[in-house]
């Protein structure tokens, strides 16, 4: 073999999918420039060198590789100036850098982008910032701000209404603009990263549509206007006409508004591992594109018309459902794979793929770190580089047929051979392929069953549908761990059904407006099979939610164990790589060196995917010390203890205050709105590796201590549960009980006297007295544990008030080195007499930056100082942990 | 009906129900309950004992809209008693009639 041969080889090799390794190239450079922090005129300077010096010694090998690097520069560069050059007077800035802080009342003026976006309370408006005025001072600014106008009347509606908002309306509100992280917690999502993805400066909520005044209508109006309007009208028609639910799932799944989604429904999605379908995504667009394309194609062949029309409805849908990022992604990809076949440049999709991801991290490079970018690109990645390869190959093994190009039958194993034809063999089309030839000839096909073309088609159908769902599940399985802590091994047959009843459901709903425009009996027939779809695509799903293995969540690994979630690719890669390249019909069969490799290569990802999946060494080894961690859960109460030997026990979990009061007189529709139990005290216990908690304590039935434990029980595998005083039937931990119930959790009640040990720690229960009688919801019954470790003692104490802490220190010695502050240190409880008794070193109060019911009352926390503790606030402080080895305690906060 | 005639009756279908407009809302509706009265009182002079002779206003939220009115400056419009807290929507619409800011 002469070197000029083997080097051309590398060549078409190499320029197969060139996009694809400057795509790669390029993240690479956003991730060195993310990672070094270097300053981006160092960047520029190496992309010139390397770039001149590329382009000098081009068309040689070095050449190639010095313009991948070139790339790679160029990328670090983009992604430093982009977060480098934030604008001086953005409103990001202002709050970060301390100019004005989050919370405290300003007036905002600014244009509106699109329309107000209703929600079931209220409607939300995004402004682009212009003017603040803060402390009599007025700067100009810019920014994006989203403001919620919560609208619980009709007085209120007529009042939005009657402004008149339309996009760019100049309006000026006084508000109080919001940007500060919250629960401060590990593992906890930061609430700017949040909203810095999502291109929001800061958000806020506005009391009351009266304080929006309108300082300037726009000359012109936009003409994006009618498309914001006609949005705004479909769904009001889709409220109107279907059921609360069946709405709620048209409005998120076709017009890209979930704040109509209901709880229940939201949850059968997620459990499913099918939450994707409800969001604007990937495969909406290709869906929507797709059907407009085949409607253009009907009437033009021209494929420059064909990409002219169907982008440009595309764009306006992308528009009219907020224009968010994702939804913007995917249509850039859709554009670019349309443009690709207008200007006759069809490459391998994976090129095509390639091209995207340099467009998109040039437009925003900092996307590569979120999971909805990286889910678009490993899920497209892994349909166009894996499963549609291997698609192709079967079918051709399958439907082989004697042709110039591929005369020898495939050379593969007689097992795969059958199936194929089983799947794809039609004797049909043998049959006139045969009468068109001139030449005669036998062939042996011995499909598996013999089946009629229509059965055959809709097996093979199936069967490619599941495959595709299959391998995109295995690409996703460290991110849907790592993010959302969850395996689903029913959604690879899930999303089938979701995908295809949805599709059905749609066009049902969207005949019903139709025809709801003629006449409101004709929109009946259709609003009925809307509802009846949307019953049967979240009964069936649900029929699954019981079986253990069908869905569970799952911890990750801590700290360096998290690169896991990376390597795991790299075996998986080798593995679609070896995929891509098989030839079924090379004359050689594969050697066995790569039959071994790939048998080890396809061994290593089943090892790892099972480390993944089961995590047996996520959780934290026993060290012999107890630890406390109080979590910042907003208003509440939340704590982790971790026993010597490494048991758990979670005290109270968390929840939101006002969720009671108004579930009982409105209609069953219960939002879905993000939980404490499950957003920040699952979220902390996942991040800390635990799957299992071994006892619950519930300290009494408020909804801010016992909302968020619901989450738990359902997310953990949870041994025992521990109860104080015995609550009412009707009481809000109901639904606690009833799940542990469920789930076969025993349930223990504790109080006064009873004292056990664990691990070497001794736990004594110092309140309740046992009742006789169900008590309801009272702060003075809460359980008051203290867990005595050597001679460190920590003390729990609910929600108590004076009431009960005197009883309390006229019966027990209770003196603990650690307390936590009984009920958020309200002014109802830490009496001077029950501060002397603890005689603490250190005091914990659980409570929200800021609390509706002016919690710590500032009397208190002086209350405590004075007597010489130090006062520690979850608010301020996020998670405060302790660590002690009997004698010494160590203390750690999560801010410093 | 051949799919190419049906599917153009679908879509000019479509089009026509996108275009059927609603009749819009009254927008320059008149604000009835906007009128003030000349005993109202004015926020941004109102002494404490003055404030908390607005129904619903009490001792702690009359401490809050003068502790506002020191740090923000006078109220601009009385629509912003509303950056009170405890001064709900609900509550504002009662007592808007009785305040005024000049």
């Amino acid at each position: 073999m002469t070197p000029e041969f083997s080097l051309s080889e590398t060549r078409a090799k190499f320029s197969m999918y060139p996009l694809l390794w400057a795509a790669i190239a390029f993240g690479f450079g956003v991730v060195l420039a993310q990672v070094s922090g270097a300053d981006w005129r160092m960047w520029l300077g190496s992309t010139v060198v390397l770039g001149a010096i590329a382009f000098a010694v081009r068309g040689s090998q070095a050449g190639k590789y010095l313009a991948l690097f070139t790339v790679l520069f160029a990328g670090a560069l983009i992604h430093q100036f982009q977060i480098s050059n934030v604008a001086e007077d953005r409103i990001k800035r202002i709050y970060d850098e301390g100019l004005i802080a989050s919370g405290t009342p300003v007036e905002l003026e600014g244009s509106l982008i699109g329309l107000p976006e209703p929600a079931y309370d209220g409607a939300f408006i995004r402004v682009a910032a212009g003017q603040l005025t803060s402390r009599k001072i007025t700067t100009s600014d810019s920014g994006n701000v989203r403001l919620f106008v919560p609208l619980d009347g009709p007085e209120q509606q007529s009042d939005l209404t009657s402004l008149d908002l339309r996009s760019g309306t100049i309006i000026r509100t006084a508000c109080e603009l919001l940007r500060e992280d919250q629960f401060l917690n590990p593992g906890v999502m930061p609430r700017r990263q949040l909203l810095d993805q999502q291109g929001i400066d800061a958000t806020c909520t506005v009391k009351s549509p009266l304080l929006i005044e309108v300082v300037e209508r726009p000359t012109w109006p936009s003409p994006f206007d009618l498309v914001y309007e006609q949005r705004a009208r479909l769904i009001e028609e889709f409220r109107e006409r279907l059921s609360p639910q069946a709405a709620g799932v048209m409005i998120a799944s076709l017009l890209g508004d979930k704040h109509y989604l209901d709880k229940h429904t939201a949850e059968v999605f997620r459990d499913g591992g099918t939450f994707h379908v409800l969001v604007i995504s990937g495969l909406h667009i290709t869906f929507i594109g797709g059907l407009i394309f085949w409607l253009v194609s009907l009437f033009t062949h021209n494929r420059f018309t064909q990409f002219v029309i169907v982008c440009g409805t595309l764009w306006l849908y992308t528009l009219a459902v907020g224009a968010e990022v994702p939804v913007v992604r995917a249509s850039i990809m859709f554009t670019v794979l349309l443009l690709g076949r207008a200007l006759y440049r069809q490459g391998t999709l994976l090129n095509t793929l390639g091209l995207c991801c340099l467009i998109l991290l040039a437009w925003r490079s900092a996307d590569l770190f979120t999971p909805s970018f990286q889910l678009t690109v490993v899920s497209v990645g892994a349909i166009v580089g894996m499963a549609f390869p291997l698609i192709k190959k079967l079918r051709s093994i399958g439907s082989w047929m004697p042709t110039a190009s591929l005369p020898f039958p495939p050379n593969v194993s007689k097992w795969l051979r059958r199936y194929c034809e089983t799947l794809y063999w039609c004797p049909h089309a043998w049959d006139i392929e045969k009468g068109r030839q001139t030449w005669r000839a036998r062939i042996f096909k011995r499909p598996l069953t013999s089946l009629s073309d229509g059965t055959r088609g809709l097996i093979a159908y199936l069967f490619e549908g599941v495959l595709v769902s299959l391998i995109v599940q295995l690409w996703m399985l460290p991110l849907l761990v790592y993010y959302f802590h969850r395996v689903s091994p029913i959604s690879v047959l899930l999303n089938l059904w979701v995908g295809v009843v949805i599709a059905a459901e749609s066009f049902a709903a969207l005949l019903a407006v139709l025809f709801g425009q003629f006449s409101a009996s004709l929109a009946i027939p259709f609003a009925m099979l809307t509802n009846g779809l949307n019953w049967l695509l979240i009964e069936v799903p649900r029929l699954f939610s019981d079986l253990g293995w069908a869905s569970f969540r799952v911890p990750i690994y801590p700290d360096s164990g998290q690169a896991v979630y990376l390597i795991y690719f790299l075996p998986v890669a080798a593995f679609a790589a070896i995929l891509y390249r098989w030839d079924p019909f090379a004359l050689r069969r594969p050697s066995r060196s790569t039959a071994i490799s790939a048998a080890c290569i396809g061994l290593a990802s089943l090892i790892l995917a099972s480390l993944i999946t089961f995590h047996p060494y996520s959780a934290p080894l026993p060290d012999g010390r107890l630890k406390v961690a109080f979590l910042d859960v907003g208003q509440g109460d939340s704590a982790l203890i971790t026993f010597p030997n490494g048991e758990t026990m979670l005290i109270d979990g968390g929840g939101r205050v006002d969720y009671s009061s108004s579930d009982d007189d409105k209609e069953t529709f219960e939002p879905d709105a993000p939980r404490i139990g499950e957003m920040v005290v699952s979220e902390f216990l996942w991040e800390k590796g635990y799957s299992r908690i071994d006892r619950l304590v519930v300290s009494h039935a408020d909804s801010d201590h016992s909302q968020g434990l619901v989450d738990v029980v359902r997310n953990f595998s949870v041994g025992e549960i521990f109860i104080g005083a015995v609550p009412t039937a009707d009481s809000e931990i109901a639904e606690l009980l009833g799940l542990a119930a469920r789930s076969n959790i025993p349930i223990r009640q504790i109080g006064l006297g009873e004292s056990f040990e664990i691990s070497g720690v001794r736990v004594d229960v110092l309140w309740p007295p046992r009742p006789s009688q169900p008590v309801g919801s009272d702060n003075n019954s809460s359980l008051v544990m203290r867990f005595v470790f050597g001679e460190s003692a920590f003390l729990f104490t609910g929600d108590i008030e004076k009431e009960a802490e005197s009883q309390i220190v006229a019966t027990t010695p209770l003196n603990a080195t650690v307390v936590k502050v009984p009920h958020h240190g309200s002014r109802t409880s830490s009496t001077q007499e029950f501060i002397d008794a603890v005689g603490a070193k250190i005091a914990v109060i659980p409570v929200g930056r800021r609390s509706l019911y002016g919690h710590p009352h500032p009397e208190i926390v002086e209350r405590w100082k004075s007597a010489g503790v130090t006062v520690k606030t979850t608010g301020e402080k996020g998670t405060v942990a302790f660590s002690t080895n009997g004698t010494t305690i160590e203390v750690s906060t999560f801010k410093p | 009906m051949s799919l190419k005639s049906s599917t153009t009756i679908l879509i000019v279908s479509l089009l026509a129900s996108a275009c059927a407009h609603r009749l819009p809302s009254d927008s320059q509706r008149t604000r009835a309950n906007s009128v003030t009265y000349e005993s109202a009182i004015n926020i941004n002079t109102a002494t404490l004992d003055e404030l908390q002779r607005i129904p619903h206003v009490g001792e702690k939220v009359a401490e809050r809209i003068i502790e506002h009115r020191e740090t923000h400056g006078p109220f601009r419009r009385v629509e912003h008693l509303m950056l009170i807290q405890g001064i709900s929507d609900k509550r504002f619409r009662k007592i808007r009639p009785l305040v005024r800011v000049e």
